[in-house]
């Protein structure tokens, strides 16, 4: 379907999961949805990565923040001692 | 009244009496603030994302009620003080309690549960295993750290 362009090898897609799939709900005690849109070190993705709207980005974030507090997601993976 | 949810990570260490001692605790603390409590649940032993009170592992609870702002008040004053809870976080799910909906919501949870025969572990999470590529090459080693739930 999408494209891929020349320079930017890195996407094809760019649409928003939660609006493609109603029965995807966010939820931040759900840790296994919210972490494909955190990178490893525990950074929220950019929507303009993820694809997703602004609408979701705000409730994902969030939900991010609170699945951290809660400790089901990090703050960071890196500590310095 | 309001409908507010509260999760809270219990001692993964305490005995069966101890939990049973926590569980009846708060909902205590519920009932005597004039709160309704609506559901308790246990979502098993987890990995926590980073040590809590030197602890690794931590055993979530969710808690569902009704009831004021005082009610939140005084059961976040009670888990504080309590030694057995390592963390909890709270967030009101509706402004105005409405106990019609919330039957109606019940009757429609229990019928599917009845209808898929219920995963004993909150499972059931919308496992989203689609391309996204880009992310889970940056994920990849995001790790295993949930799952190994050993109650
Ligand atoms: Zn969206």
């Amino acid at each position: 379907m999408a494209m891929r362009s020349k320079r930017r090898t890195f996407h094809r897609r760019k649409v928003c999961r939660f609006c493609v799939d109603a029965e995807m709900k966010i939820d931040y005690k759900d840790s296994k949805t919210l972490r494909y849109f955190v990178t490893e070190r525990g950074k929220i993705v950019p929507r303009r990565i993820s694809g997703n709207c602004a609408k979701h980005q705000r409730v994902l974030t969030l939900a991010v923040k609170r699945a951290r507090q809660i400790a089901l997601l990090p703050f960071t993976t890196v500590h310095t001692v | 009244m309001r409908k507010y949810e509260t999760f809270f990570i219990l001692d993964p260490d305490l005995s069966d009496e101890a939990n049973a001692a926590v569980d009846e605790k708060l909902k205590t603390v519920v009932s005597s603030n004039g709160g309704t409590l609506l559901s308790y649940a246990s979502w098993g032993k987890k990995k926590l994302a980073y040590p809590v009170k030197k602890r690794i592992r931590g055993h979530y609870v969710l808690m569902e009620y009704a009831g004021g702002p005082k009610l939140v008040a005084e059961l976040e004053r009670n888990m504080r003080l309590d030694e057995r809870l390592l963390k909890f976080i709270t967030v009101k799910l509706e402004e105005r309690f409405d106990p019609e909906k919330e039957e109606a919501r019940r009757g429609a949870a229990q019928a599917a549960a009845e209808t898929e025969e219920v995963t004993p572990e909150k499972e059931s999470f919308p496992v989203v295993e689609q391309e996204e590529e880009q992310l889970s090459a940056m994920d990849e080693d995001v790790d295993a750290s949930e799952e190994e739930d050993e109650s």
